[in-house]
């Protein structure tokens, strides 16, 4: 497995979860080539760990702040096959690493929605799988979101924890709602199916807020009546 | 319709811990008495502009409001009003203000929690020798090794070029829009609406080190 450099080297819990996020594919949307090769007399991977930033300070998008820990952290390295890990590595320039955090993100987004698609046989089981994601979600939004009372201060730390219970809790919970309400079309009534796309639209415009290359985008808020999808 | 902010408020502070009975003496003016706390006059409007002309009708009154209340959610108060609310020793403020004046003894200096931030801030940056509130949102910066500047510090969520051009039109003359808002973000029609016409837009922290420089 490629770019071990010392400290800057992915432990083993990051590789099995670098893995995991891969699904055994390599993370360049314009690739998915399979990592996991079986021929007729043995098996073998091909995936290579890339860096994102470089894990030193000379190497392809280097950021000569980042500590040896960071650079080999989970959130600054992607799963690619052994050609795009060339050639991202070789074309810095064309291959920037917000271009690259996109590409995991998105490769996620994909399995993510894949094992979320479940059909349900009624709307009490498909309330039951959404029910728990739009509990979580409205705990943080009531307990750190933006709305509450520490907005006043320009220095509050809740802010960064709201940021980061959106990232990694607000934003992939939507994305399964979005799954297990379009898997399961059939069982949502007309007006639903409008408040469907309205909150289709909510969490475009928060993932652009949130997750966008360019300035912070305005936005829909969430739709009333979203968090009472299949509810009888 | 008019004198229906006094019902409006009474029904909204009758429950609250602190008050003991309230009244409404008159359309737009509530009695409180308050427990183990000084009674209070409450003055209630609703305007989007609070100056000194709207607020001298209630001045004139006996006894002298303890608080005047602008219920209007998107309002907002010129150093005037602030002026005569100082010289007349009466706190002045928004639902938010009041229901937090409900509970202390001297409700004169209750200022929106934001601009309590805003305030201590400012005051405690090494670069600033004084901080002069001009409107309830536009502030005079005197700083000690650099000409003043002139800011307006916004709590919008999602900042834009409404909010800045709504702010020129309210209070005139200014050199810098603060967003103040932990989460906020600005817009890149407010950045280009603040470039033409020739302000500066900041999030509050790199705002504390742009004092520093001339």
């Amino acid at each position: 497995m490629a770019c071990s450099r010392g400290k800057a080297a992915p432990d083993g819990n990051t590789k099995l979860r670098l893995f995991a996020d891969s699904a055994g594919y390599c993370q360049n949307p314009s690739c998915l080539r399979p990592l996991f090769i079986d021929n007729t007399d043995e098996n073998i991977h091909v995936g290579e760990m890339a860096h994102i930033l470089a894990a030193s300070d000379e190497g392809p998008r280097a950021d000569p702040g980042m500590d040896a820990a960071a650079r080999g952290a989970y959130d600054n390295l992607i799963l690619l096959c052994p050609t795009c890990h060339v050639v991202i590595d070789k074309q810095p320039e064309q291959y920037p690493d917000r271009m690259i955090i996109d590409w995991k993100r998105e490769h996620k987004a994909r399995i993510d929605k894949l094992f979320g698609a479940v059909e349900f046989r009624s709307r009490p089981e498909a309330r039951h799988a959404v029910e728990p994601l739009f509990s979580e979600n409205r705990a943080i939004w009531e307990s750190v979101g933006p709305d509450n009372d520490y907005r006043h201060d320009p220095e509050s730390e809740f802010a960064h924890v709201w940021r980061r219970k959106l990232l990694a809790h607000v934003l992939p919970n939507n994305r399964k709602i979005l799954a297990i309400a379009d898997a399961n079309r059939r069982l949502l009534r007309d007006p639903e199916l409008r408040i469907l796309e309205l909150f289709r639209q909510h969490v475009d415009d928060i993932e652009a807020r949130h997750l966008g290359d360019g300035p912070r985008a305005v936005g829909s808020r969430f739709p009333e009546g979203a968090d009472a999808l299949f509810l009888d | 319709m008019v004198g229906w902010t006094g019902r409006w408020v009474l029904e909204r502070i009758r429950a609250d811990k602190h008050v003991e009975q309230a009244d409404l003496l008159l359309p737009q003016r509530l009695h409180v008495t308050r427990r183990d706390l000084p009674e209070l006059f409450i003055d209630t409007i609703s305007v989007e502009r609070v100056d000194a002309a709207v607020l001298q009708p209630f001045v004139a009154q006996t006894p002298a409001p303890s608080f005047v209340v602008n219920v209007s959610r998107e309002s907002y108060t010129v150093g005037s009003a602030l002026s005569l609310a100082a010289q007349c020793r009466f706190g002045i403020g928004g639902m938010g203000e009041l229901i937090r004046a409900l509970g202390v003894a001297d409700v004169r200096d209750i200022i929106s929690k934001d601009i309590e931030f805003l305030l201590r801030g400012l005051n405690q940056h090494s670069a600033v020798r004084s901080v002069e509130r001009l409107d309830d949102r536009r502030f005079r910066i005197r700083r000690c090794a650099h000409p003043e500047m002139v800011v307006v510090c916004l709590p919008a969520y999602e900042m834009l070029a409404d909010h800045v051009r709504t702010a020129r039109d309210r209070y005139g003359n200014f050199d810098v829009v603060v967003a103040s808002n932990p989460n906020g973000s600005v817009a890149a029609s407010a950045d280009q609406a603040a470039e033409s016409m020739g302000l500066e837009i900041y999030k509050w922290g790199p705002f504390l080190g742009r004092l520093n420089r001339a």
